[in-house]
């Protein structure tokens, strides 16, 4: 009897070893899927119509992408009315507002896709995101694998992606929060992969010929005084990646650039010169898709925390921001936690304009 | 906005129009920028309060997607992405294609910043769908709240309790930092930004009350 208990025991004990492990496996295969997603985006060729769901109005737009021959060609149009559009070959690429009557040339990189990509998850990430497959489903009548990058708190978004089996092209995403709320969507609804896309597809049928003409160059990262501003605190699983002075497109003004990432999800910490007269600061909030970002005047500078995460994390980094000298907070690779210092005068408040 | 209409928004959230109503009333949410408002405000109210965490099961953007792509999509077989070296090397580059374009778009709106005028009012120049933060996080406050550092918490979520004394940052102002930031983080969040840019800018305010 007692024999026979045991072996049981031993049984169930390797069983859960086994169901452990094939979890493990499944998380990591949920992964590699993920991996070939970012690499399916910008090394297939594909054409498709998407529609993108957020709290404002539906809008549907286009993609084309292809590769041929190690040259890249992408275009994306906006479908609605406005018709602007982002062309892309190579190392050039032009954006046609015909609204504004104004095409803006850029260089491009090499690679990638205009459709994005998801960074390799390693553990650090993982502590903060669970990644799992959730199911299967149809897409515009496609099978496609739903993996789920699920926020373990409220201080970052997750996503929900449905990853077609066979081409692994993400035919939906979903952004969600950490109570599972759906804040946008991107679905595609219709999606050809693999087909001959002709040069044709990448000519714009608008006629530019009177447009002006915008040379943008990429920024480089400088340095100078980006030592003169930390953080006093940290949400959890944040940490600063980079320091650096930067030109804001545009005005070419210089900011101090404080780039904050828990692996996955990133914020922009800009802190600007104080605004000559008659220019005011600005106090406050916005949304722009699914970026947030806060506003609020430090020692009369500028400060704006920018990012693809919940109002509460911009909020909190944005009301974060000292002067060095007060507080230093080291950069490191392990991922602090909030609070980072046991602060003997903790956060500076938001400074209202009264 | 006729009951009919209020059922048909109402079940197409619920996923539970029939394909050929949903066709139809697509095309009518592309014509009417009120009802898609309509929708999105339905989706909202809908996510709140149900509360729950969603389900990717039968869902409502899945059964839009088959209603409008109206004939089947042809399956082209492909063989599965293989993992090359070449193409792991070309990595570290992708993301940037969706910065360089945001910050391109941003080159122009800034033209039209109006921050620095004694003014709340967007930019001249249509940026689409900006507007201040209107989706509920009130986990965060809660657990903001239980953070050590947060014996004064409400000082950091309490934006939208006093609204009369803050500036909203301008549309212009806003796209210039997303730009920025785009530059350096790529990832899905800097293709989100993109799609807005390139969207229909008649499309702003969509979100105001």
């Amino acid at each position: 009897m007692r024999g026979a208990t045991v072996r049981l025991l031993r049984l169930v004990g390797i069983a859960g070893l086994l169901g452990v492990a094939s979890l493990a496996r499944a998380d990591s295969e949920a992964r590699r899927w993920l991996a070939d997603m970012t690499e399916a985006l910008a090394t297939q060729s594909y054409a498709g119509e998407f529609l993108h769901l957020g709290n404002g109005p539906v809008e549907k737009l286009r993609i084309v992408h292809r590769v041929r021959d190690g040259h890249v060609s992408e275009r994306l149009v906006g479908l609605g009315n406005a018709r602007r559009e982002v062309l892309r070959n190579d190392g050039d690429m032009q954006v046609i507002l015909p609204d504004q009557a104004v095409v803006v040339m850029e260089e491009a990189p090499s690679a990638g896709s205009l459709l994005g990509s998801v960074p390799t998850f390693d553990a650090d990430v993982e502590e903060h995101y669970q990644v799992e497959f959730s199911g299967l489903a149809r897409v515009i009548g496609r099978s496609a694998r739903v993996v789920t990058v699920e926020s373990r708190d409220a201080y970052r978004f997750g996503y929900r992606l449905w990853l077609d089996e066979t081409t692994r092209i993400p035919l939906r995403t979903d952004l969600i929060d950490s109570n599972g709320r759906v804040l946008e969507q991107v679905v595609f609804t219709s999606l050809d992969v693999g087909a001959a896309i002709p040069d044709s597809a990448f000519r714009t049928s608008i006629d530019t010929s009177r447009f002006s003409l915008v040379r943008e160059h990429a920024h480089g990262g400088e340095t100078g005084h980006e030592d003169e501003w930390t953080l006093s605190h940290l949400p959890p699983g944040y940490r600063i990646r980079s320091r650096s002075i930067e030109r804001l497109p545009g005005t070419g003004a210089p900011a101090t650039h404080l780039l904050i990432t828990d692996g996955l999800a990133s914020v922009s910490v800009f802190i600007e010169e104080p605004p000559a007269p008659p220019r005011q600061g600005v106090e406050g909030e916005g949304r722009f898709g699914s970026a947030y970002a806060y506003s609020r005047m430090v020692a009369g500078h500028q400060v704006t925390a920018v990012g693809e995460v919940p109002a509460a994390t911009v909020a909190f980094l944005a009301a974060a921001v000292v002067p060095a000298g007060r507080q230093r907070l080291e950069l490191g690779p392990n991922p602090p936690l909030a609070p980072l210092l046991p602060s003997r005068r903790p956060h500076p408040r938001p400074h209202l304009r009264p | 906005m006729s009951d009919l209409l209020n059922e048909q928004l109402s079940a197409l959230m619920d996923g539970e129009l029939p394909p050929e109503e949903t066709a139809l009333l697509m095309r009518r949410l592309e014509r009417e920028p009120a009802l898609a408002r309509r929708l999105a405000r339905y989706r909202s109210m809908g996510d709140v309060l149900r509360g729950d965490r969603a389900q990717p099961s039968a869902d409502f953007a899945s059964r839009v997607s088959a209603a409008i792509a109206q004939e089947p999509t042809p399956v082209t077989p492909i063989r599965p992405a293989r993992r090359q070296n070449a193409l792991r090397r070309l990595r570290p580059l992708m993301g940037l294609g969706v910065a360089a374009a945001v910050g391109a778009l941003a080159v122009v709106l800034i033209a039209h910043d109006p921050r620095g005028v004694a003014s709340t009012q967007t930019a001249a120049v249509a940026v689409p769908t900006v507007h201040s933060v209107s989706l509920p996080v009130p986990a965060v406050s809660a657990s903001m709240a239980a953070l050590p550092v947060a014996s004064e918490p409400a000082s950091y979520v309490t934006p939208a309790a006093a609204p009369s004394q803050l500036r909203p940052i301008s549309g212009a102002t806003l796209a210039n930092y997303v730009a920025s930031h785009a530059r350096m983080s790529g990832a899905l969040g800097g293709r989100d930004a993109l799609i807005h840019l390139v969207s229909d800018p008649s499309a702003e305010d969509a979100n105001s009350p």
